[in-house]
């Protein structure tokens, strides 16, 4: 049963309708004010910049360091004097929101680790209106509009991408150095980088081993973005999809790989194991702080908040530097995978568009930006574990404000090591989020599919291999897809698709139930 | 024999880059949208956590006051004897006794048990004393992973006498943001909203290698704020850790199925390290009692851990035996008999290697020949016409005639998973559980050992050789060894467990992961009068008779999602329940039939069911279920059995059945 909200009492203190929100009527509700959004301008006691001269209150959940929202939202009341922020870092989004949602204590914005739970309830409110009228969004990567982030491949927008972090490689140059290598290029292609893996794994049959490649992302959910050039099939998400349906077979080639180098020995343990006990003596040892580890499939957030912190590198020997996830072609602007927290205002926001400022300011604003770049280039504030607050899950901005980049960039090392971070940051403009984030039903396929069957165990032991799960793993995803997109979307939903999209979405799942 | 070897060397020289706890990766957690914790927060390091400076503390430091009498201690000095102490290991859901002393080194105070990580500890003789309690011991850890645990008791901690888990354990956790130490997770299941209070210090600290003193002291009557749950103290080194530790009631309540466990649990990854003077009170200790028990222990004690000691067992049950037990045999002094590989087949040697650890080479070696050869006699006086295909050493190394694999690496196409050549030698090998796997393609030998070490560790070494001989050459397949004692254990027809995509649904893994009630197929309906038809595969480690397949009948219709019970569908009962090995119970009525056809070949059939398919036609008739099974196992050998179940079943009511299983991989491939 979905846990919809009220989201329709805003509907009526609302000062204008409706009718240019995108959608109309999830419920059936002749006021119309499913999907929630007012007018782009106002709602309520507008000033001359159409923001409420109400005192009012809004809350703000999120997943961010604490004491950054702080001061970010001091921030924001200071441009907005009348409105108070309240906010929380949420522990667990399915429990906290429906929580909120039988208390009544629903808040105004807030972010999310994944789609399917907000979507699914009618949580997040069609922010069109907002977004098309805000010049400022002009501006921002180019996936954002090319690939409808946030759209959920509609016509409506409910969600922006709120923390944006690219994957990243990291090389340990010393380890390059030590094992007598050559560092890559920064534009490398994928097959560069497997040779490098393997290149940099030695083992003298003494101690321990070099091993090529440490991971936190498994190199199958790189590839899956990197597999092909955009006229062989434009991807746009995870598991080959390209906006319509799922191909399974470009994941399947990186998973195949991934998995061949993991049973051949070039992949160092993980943490808290018998086999990082066995190869360092440590259990608890990080690969990333051994020194004997080249290639690094990591969060970027990993240089920000471990090897990023002052005295960090040289503690352990390490002279860590930045990479683009390399595509398979040569292609010189690619996508990259990425971590995009998505962030909305909810159906039951009782002011929309100040919400929708707030969202704005906490996620791609360039108001929102400058002042987390005041912030985080002031080291001695630090969070409560006594933390600078840029090494404290600092987000990347997606707007391409020059003067944000500028200062963006000033928070990275400015010595020998900067060619490789300036290069790296021209390269993450095109992001794509991981399948949880913008593709509806992702979840539900993971679990009722794939990870039942336990698809990447299985594969990773060497019991079956990935290429025996591409037909019908295909058409699991697009079953899942096709059946979220009906009930997000669909008239029993969101109430945004057109009888064609329906049809067509009701035809994948017919096909599948034969 | 027993042979002394310096287990802990790792430990302390294979260090030297600092190898500290930290960072923030869970290893698979960010992988294809696949993995439930997909967005751990990123941490920080403890170590760059700027030190503050202590607020001078506004009370007087307590002066240590006498104790009263404890309702259990545990000195863990050597000379009080090791009565009640059971060294343990989880099993299936279970805490399962293992053939081990109790292992003493100095402690804070006399002596301290020792445990390797393993295995822990049950105190089997300890109950629970009531809610109002406090709760002392001292421990040294070499090991921490979130929820592994300390101490961990409750009066039903795997919930199996009540239905809902009950305990409090002192763990590792994340719960900041970074792990730490003392974590407090307690969990009461049946409580209404199954509260689970976790509790942290924030203080960012591990506490790894250093002895430290915990005390929880437990006053009931101190509520927390929802007026249920319990406020209690926890002290570390005597200092009371100034936030209150939110706990739920009843840890501590006395029950049939109390646990009171160290070091390890039903789920968790085990402790490595050492607990010493461990008391249990019925009261509220003081901040003064608290304080004599901190100050009663020398935490500048050397944690000085044994030195393991590997017993060279000989199994009596060996097929044959290579080496000799002081393991100074030389090289090609010995030899098993020679096994023929055909061409095509799968051949898996379970083997014990005991090594003494001095050389990698110092482990048994796979010879292949093209003729049969016997026991302890030199293979290469078997004939005139006798010819070695390819040598494959346990570490990696091999050779065919001329050619080794140093010079001619892609011959031999040799990996192998381990990472550190030392702990290999030194640590695994010296006692090691071998399953080689060979298959022959024409002149390929395809070659993989699996050497599991004491600590479960696979060390896997994978070859790919390229020989000489021709597919009609005949090919066989000996040992010998060097400076080792080598059982061989067993020589059986390899099973190819392999997941079929077109599997309807599964069970388990192809790892045989499966534990009993822990995995189920969706429920399916049988009316009265009718037939259902169930295909499936089994794949099973052919170890006992259980680890198979199981279907359950009930009165409703459950889901893969959610474990059968009446705490997940109201209502809930099973008419009966039966394995593949023709065993089964049920309900107040329950009665059942069973005949076979493998008689009381029970090893026939076990072997059979390692993989096979099976036919099940069920049929309902009134109260009674039959259900006529036919196997067919991968050597085409087909086998039969009946079962014919009664139980309160009647032709009115609801009836539904599932699958679920132990110990093996299975997928239900249709119901019709």
């Amino acid at each position: 049963m979905k846990k919809k909200i009220l989201s329709l009492l805003l509907a009526g203190s609302m000062v204008l309708g409706l009718a240019a929100c995108g959608s109309n009527g999830g419920d059936g509700n002749a006021d119309g004010g499913n999907g929630g959004g007012g007018d782009a301008q106002s709602s309520g006691q507008g000033g001359a910049d159409g923001v409420t001269t109400e005192d009012i209150t809004l809350t703000f959940w999120h997943y961010e360091d604490p004491t950054t929202v702080t001061l970010l939202a001091e921030k924001f009341m200071d441009m907005y004097p009348n409105i108070t922020v309240e906010h929380r870092v949420i522990e667990d989004m399915s429990t906290d929101l429906s929580n909120a949602a039988a208390a009544g204590t629903f808040p105004d914005v807030f972010e999310g680790t994944d789609s399917d739970t907000a979507l699914a309830n009618m949580y997040w409110a069609d922010i069109s209106e907002y977004y098309n009228a805000d010049p400022e969004n002009k501006n921002l990567m180019p996936t954002i509009e090319e690939y409808g982030i946030g759209c959920f491949d509609t016509s409506a927008r409910f969600a922006m991408p709120m923390m944006y972090w690219p994957s990243a490689i990291f090389i340990d140059r010393n380890v390059i150095k030590t094992l007598n290598l050559e560092m890559p290029r920064t534009d490398w292609t994928w097959a560069e980088m497997i040779q490098l893996i393997k290149d940099a794994t030695r083992d003298e049959r003494t101690g321990m081993k070099y091993y090529g490649l440490g991971y936190y992302n498994r190199l199958d959910s790189l590839y899956g973005i990197a597999a092909c050039s955009p006229e062989e099939r434009a991807l746009k998400g995870e598991f080959g999809y390209d906006g319509t349906d799922f191909d399974l077979s470009y994941w399947a080639v990186g998973e195949q790989e991934f998995s061949d180098l993991k049973l051949a020995g070039y992949v160092a343990p993980q943490q808290d194991t018998a086999e990082m006990e066995a190869w360092s003596g440590n259990w608890s040892t990080w690969f990333g702080a051994t020194g004997r580890v080249a290639v690094f499939s990591e969060g970027f957030w990993t240089y920000q908040n471990l090897w990023g912190q002052e005295g960090y590198q040289e503690q352990y020997g390490l002279d860590i530097v930045p990479y683009v996830t390399p595509n398979v072609v040569d292609e010189k602007e690619h996508n990259v995978i990425a971590t995009m927290y998505m962030g909305g205002i909810s159906t039951s926001c009782k002011h929309p568009y100040e919400a929708y400022l707030l969202l704005k300011f906490m996620g791609w604003g360039i108001d929102g930006w400058k002042a987390r770049l005041e912030i985080y280039s002031d080291t001695s504030i630090t969070n409560d574990s006594g933390m600078p607050l840029k090494n404290a899950q600092m987000p990347m901005p997606i707007t391409l404000d020059e003067e944000v980049w500028e200062g963006y960039k000033a928070l990275f090392p400015q010595d020998d090591r900067k060619p490789y971070w300036d290069d790296y940051f021209a390269s993450v403009t095109r992001p794509v989020p991981y399948g949880w984030y913008n593709i509806a039903g992702y979840w539900n396929f993971c679990d009722q599919y794939f990870n039942k069957i336990g698809i990447h165990d299985l594969v990773d032991k060497g019991s079956a291999k990935a290429a025996d799960y591409v037909d019908e793993a295909t058409s699991q995803a697009n079953y899942h897809h096709a059946e979220a997109m009906i009930s997000y979307f669909g008239p029993g939903g969101y109430d945004v698709l057109s009888d064609e999209e329906l049809a067509q979405y009701q035809a994948v799942v017919d096909s599948f139930a034969q | 024999m027993k042979k002394k070897i310096l287990a802990l060397l790792l430990c302390t020289a294979m260090t030297a880059t600092a190898l500290t706890a930290c960072g923030n990766n869970d290893g698979d957690s960010g992988s294809s949208g696949t993995d439930q914790t997909l967005e751990s927060s990123p941490e920080s390091t403890p170590e760059a956590t700027p030190e503050t400076t202590p607020e001078p503390s506004k009370e007087e430091p307590a002066q240590a006051e006498e104790l009263p009498a404890p309702k259990y201690y545990y000195s863990f000095d050597k000379a009080d004897g090791t009565a009640g102490i059971t060294p343990a290991k989880k099993g299936d859901g279970t805490i399962d006794p293992v053939e081990k002393e109790v292992v003493f080194i100095p402690g804070v105070k006399g002596e301290a048990a020792y445990i390797d990580g393993t295995y822990g500890l049950k105190l089997s003789e300890v109950n629970g004393v009531g809610d109002t309690y406090s709760l002392s011991y001292w421990m040294y850890a070499n090991r921490n992973a979130n929820y592994m645990p300390t101490t961990q008791y409750g009066p039903d901690v795997h919930g199996d006498a009540t239905g809902g888990q009950h305990y409090l354990n002192i763990t590792w956790a994340d719960w900041s943001g970074t792990s730490e130490f003392p974590c407090v997770w307690s969990y009461d299941q049946n409580a209404e909203g199954s509260p689970w209070p976790n509790w942290y210090p924030e203080s960012g600290d591990t506490h790894l290698n250093q002895w430290i003193n915990i005390t929880l002291v437990v006053d009931p009557s101190q509520k927390a704020e929802d007026g249920n749950q319990i406020n209690a103290t926890i002290y570390v080194n005597g200092e009371a850790v100034e936030k209150p530790v939110n706990i739920i009631g009843g840890t501590m309540a006395p029950s049939d199925n109390f646990d009171f466990l160290l070091g390890v649990n039903y789920w968790d990854a085990m402790l490595k390290g050492a607990f010493d003077e461990l008391y249990i009170f019925d009261t509220v200790l003081t901040p003064g009692q608290v304080k004599t028990l901190y100050e009663a222990g020398d935490p500048s004690v050397k944690f000085d851990p044994p030195e393991r000691e590997v017993e060279v067992t000989v199994d009596e049950n060996a097929l044959e035996a290579i080496g000799n037990t002081d393991l100074n045999a030389g090289f090609w002094t010995d030899w098993t008999s020679a096994y023929e590989i055909p061409n095509g087949v799968t051949r898996v040697f379970k083997l014990n290697n005991f090594s003494s650890g001095l050389e990698t080479w110092h482990n048994y070696v796979m010879v292949f020949a093209n003729e049969a050869s016997e026991a302890h006699k030199d293979p290469n006086t078997a004939s005139d016409a006798h010819r070695e295909w390819a040598a494959i050493r346990a570490d990696a190394y091999g050779w065919m005639g001329e050619v080794n694999s140093n010079d001619q690496a892609d011959k031999f196409g040799f990996t192998w998973t381990w990472g550190n050549w030392d702990s290999w030698k030194t640590v695994s090998m010296v006692d090691a559980d071998v399953t080689v796997e060979v298959k022959r393609e024409d002149n390929i030998l395809n070659i993989t050992a699996h050497n599991v070490d004491y600590n479960g560790l696979d060390n896997m070494m994978i070859a790919k050789v390229e020989t000489d001989m021709t597919a009609d050459d005949p090919c066989y397949m000996f040992f010998t060894c060097e400076n080792s004692y080598v059982e061989l254990l067993s020589v059986e027809d390899g099973v190819d467990v392999k997941a079929d995509p077109a599997a309807k649904e599964t069970l388990g893994t192809t790892t045989f992961g499966l534990g009993w009630w822990q995995e189920f197929t969706n429920g399916y309906e049988l009316k009265e009068g009718e037939s259902k038809t169930v295909k499936l595969k089994n794949y099973s480690s052919g170890a006992e008779n259980y680890h198979n397949y199981v279907v359950a009948f009930t009165n409703t219709q459950t889901t893969s999602d959610k474990a059968p019970s009446a705490d997940n569908y109201e209502g809930y009962a099973e008419y009966a329940v039966v394995r593949a090995d023709i065993y089964g119970w049920g309900d107040a009525s329950y009665a059942a039939a069973f005949e076979n056809s493998w008689g009381d070949d029970w090893n026939a059939w076990k072997d059979a069911m390692r993989d096979v398919d099976v036919t099940m036609v069920i049929t309902r008739n009134g109260s009674e279920i039959v259900i006529d099974t036919t196997f067919v196992d991968r050597k085409g050998n087909e086998m039969t059995s009946k079962a014919t179940v009664t139980s309160t079943l009647t032709a009115d009511a609801p009836c539904y059945f599932f699958l679920t299983g132990e110990q093996a991989y299975i997928e239900l491939m249709s119901v019709e």
